[in-house]
């Protein structure tokens, strides 16, 4: 059977500064000037375009219809433009991509709404820039309505909405789109925790449906549940392709070697590591299950007094979960000779709900002044959910910040 | 049932097949991209619609002081608040629709980085909004026929020549301009000031036989809106008698303004998420 969508070869150039691809638009002088000085060259495209560079690079790959496959990497790695090219908001260089039935894309959700519409009339808007037809719209029209939870406040403008009603409303619309081919940016980094679980398990419905879905995210946990087969994207071109599991395992990897240079040398302080470790290897995959350890290998070239030195845990969205210094339970640890030392942590498992963190060193003097002015210290770690925790699922997820490894005793009275 | 229908994204892509078949695909976000336009203009204006007919009602107003209390002009014995009227809000339908839709891709940039359709709904979207501003200037109109006493000739079966040509042409004009905006931001100061210059070369607020020596003569040959303007009045009041050799070069004119517009946009479309 042929693949529901190929790509063949596809590379997509730019042009840095005052070519034809600045970013704001240029101004006619430049053009002018060109077009007076060089006239034959600038026709020809010779003149005005000078620095390029390759978003994108010889990319070809298949996706089976029916197959769900992520497409992951680092910022500017070129996933946008993959997806603006699969989407056909750009087209490439050179090379092709044929999608075989209806693509739906979703780089965004809510394009089109006008703040001065009502909601009602936004949705039959977005659903026709998604290319709804109206008779499509209005048979799902409640079904969305229900979806987004915004019924009493249909014939308000969208203006007048809170942020959470607006996205909740975007995304309805966007998810009852019924294309055979699905390709979608990261929708679900938006709104509240409780609505991110619940535009997640939509997707999953998507595909199980048996429709075509790329599936670009940050969020690897979204990855691994919504793909089975992933690529991984660097510096435009494919770095790995293959099952979602191990190409994930395989930019993690990557990852690691990308995170701070050390040793971090700061006046009264030298960090050599910062590590996460568990089951023995450094790594930013957690399993929620089990406790890991952070690690801090430092050296103080002076006796220091007074010492306040540990780490921070934050969560994605910036919240400060956690905060865990040396001296916490231990006042004799604030005083510490000169020399080399390693420090670590362990870290519960069944405590931190899945996601993405970030665990930043700290370190100063009490009253007194950051040691470690200047150098940002950081790790960022995924944690996947406990295994046998019982989150209620899509229905009723948990948003707390953080879960209990605690069991309720229930005794009949 | 996925592979009954292949789309194919390359680097080149032929010129005619796609366009036909896009408006027959994306009808339904035209219809829609209108409704937005006429539903969002005039929201949280204290009088709303009331603009549409105020705007030539008040350059009426000011024109029929300065120019034919203070000058004379020669409106051939139709009477000077219908003779205004008449091409103002033809003049108002096309200055809005040139402004707004020059604009138009602009000022719709993150849709157009965010999702594909076909860009020229845009730009058309507007002018086709545009229409309904005219439709209700006309009520107006009629009412001023009524009260200076003017009457309709039998030429007003072909009352919507003018408002076609005019269509025909503001569409093409939106199509230049709203592709080159999107390069080139300049082209939102000069939009304005083309307009202004348009309104005093045009006929609208003078009749054509105002502009009789050579040089004028030849601009007024040239502007599509002197024929445009002079056949608009023709059909309403019977007079003066159209001046065939103007109004089929407006004609020529519109064509070629439309197509020069449709085929710079058709070459700038594929760029356009890339430039704006």
């Amino acid at each position: 059977m042929l693949p529901a969508i190929s790509v063949r070869g596809v590379s997509k150039q730019y042009y840095i500064g005052t070519g034809s691809y600045t970013a704001a638009g240029s101004r006619l002088t430049e053009t002018l000037t060109n077009t007076i000085r060089h006239p034959i060259l600038t026709f020809r495209g010779f003149v005005g375009n000078k620095e390029s560079f390759w978003a994108l690079q010889d990319i070809t790959f298949d996706v089976r219809e029916g197959e769900s496959m992520g497409i992951i990497g680092r910022n500017g790695a070129g996933k946008s433009t993959m997806l603006k090219v699969l989407s056909q908001i750009t087209y490439p260089t050179t090379g092709e991509v044929l999608l075989r039935g209806r693509v739906g894309s979703l780089l965004e959700v809510g394009t089109g709404f006008h703040p001065d519409l009502t909601g009602r009339e936004n949705v039959f808007l977005n659903g026709a820039i998604l290319g709804m037809t109206r008779k499509e719209i209005r048979g799902k029209f409640d079904e969305i309505v229900k979806f987004a939870e915004v019924e009493k406040f249909l014939d308000t403008p969208v203006k007048r909405y809170s942020s959470g009603m607006y996205l909740r409303l975007a995304f309805a619309v966007a998810a009852h789109l019924e294309s055979e081919i699905l390709i979608a940016d990261e929708v679900l980094a938006v709104g509240d925790q409780q609505f991110q679980a619940k535009c997640l398990g939509k997707m999953k419905e998507v595909y199980r449906e048996g429709r075509t879905v790329i599936f670009v995210s940050h969020n690897m946990h979204a990855v691994r549940s919504l793909c089975e087969s992933a690529i991984l994207l660097k510096n435009g071109r494919i770095a790995a392709t293959g099952a979602a599991n191990d190409v994930i395992d395989e930019y993690a990897r990557s990852l690691e070697k990308a995170s701070n240079i050390f040793p971090v040398e700061a006046s009264e302080i030298t960090v050599d590591a910062l590590e996460v470790l568990q089951n023995g290897r450094d790594t930013t995959l957690i399993d929620g299950t089990k406790p890991f350890d952070i690690i801090v290998r430092f050296r103080l070239p002076r006796d220091m007094e007074q010492l306040r030195m540990g780490v921070y845990l934050n969560n994605a969205l910036g919240d400060e979960l956690v905060r865990s210094f040396l001296s916490d339970w231990d006042v004799t640890k604030e005083r510490l000779g000169a020399g080399r030392y390693v420090a670590r942590l362990n870290f519960p498992g069944k405590f931190l709900v899945p996601g993405s963190y970030t665990i930043t060193m700290g370190a100063r003097r009490q009253g007194s002044i950051d040691l470690l002015a200047g150098h940002r210290i950081e790790r960022s770690i995924n944690v996947a959910a406990p295994t046998d925790f019982n989150s209620g699922g899509v229905v009723d997820p948990y948003q707390a910040q953080v879960i209990l490894d605690r069991k309720w005793e229930l005794d009949r009275v | 049932m996925a592979s009954d229908k292949v789309k194919v994204i390359g680097p080149k892509q032929s010129f005619w097949e796609v366009n036909l078949r896009d408006i027959w695909e994306y009808r339904e976000l035209l219809y829609f991209l209108t409704l937005r336009q006429i539903k969002t203009k005039y929201k949280q204006t204290a009088i709303g619609v009331v603009w549409v007919v105020l705007q030539p009602l008040l350059t009426m107003a000011i024109f029929a002081l300065i120019f034919y209390r203070v000058g004379n002009f020669n409106t051939g014995g139709i009477e000077v608040y219908p003779f205004l009227f008449s091409t103002l809000m033809l003049w108002t339908f096309f200055s809005s629709a040139l402004n707004s839709g020059s604009q138009s891709l602009v000022s719709n940039a993150n849709m157009i980085s965010k999702i594909y359709f076909p860009r020229f709904l845009l730009p058309l979207s507007l002018s086709i909004a545009g229409l309904l501003d005219y439709v209700i200037s006309w009520a107006v109109f009629v009412v001023i026929m009524f009260v200076t006493g003017e009457a309709f000739s039998s030429w007003m079966v072909f009352i919507w020549v003018p408002l076609a040509l005019t269509f025909v042409l503001v569409t093409g004009l939106t199509f230049l301009f709203s592709a080159m905006a999107a390069k080139y931001r300049d082209v939102q100061f000069i939009v304005p000031f083309f307009t202004t210059i348009l309104l005093f070369a045009s006929p609208v607020l003078y009749p054509l036989t105002a502009a009789a020596d050579p040089f004028l003569r030849g601009v007024m040959t040239l502007n599509p809106l002197a024929g445009i303007m002079a056949s608009q009045r023709f059909f309403i009041f019977g007079q003066p008698n159209l001046d065939l050799p103007v109004f089929l070069s407006a004609v020529v004119v519109t064509a070629a303004v439309f197509v020069v517009g449709l085929l710079y946009f058709k070459r700038y479309e594929r760029q356009l998420a890339d430039v704006i």
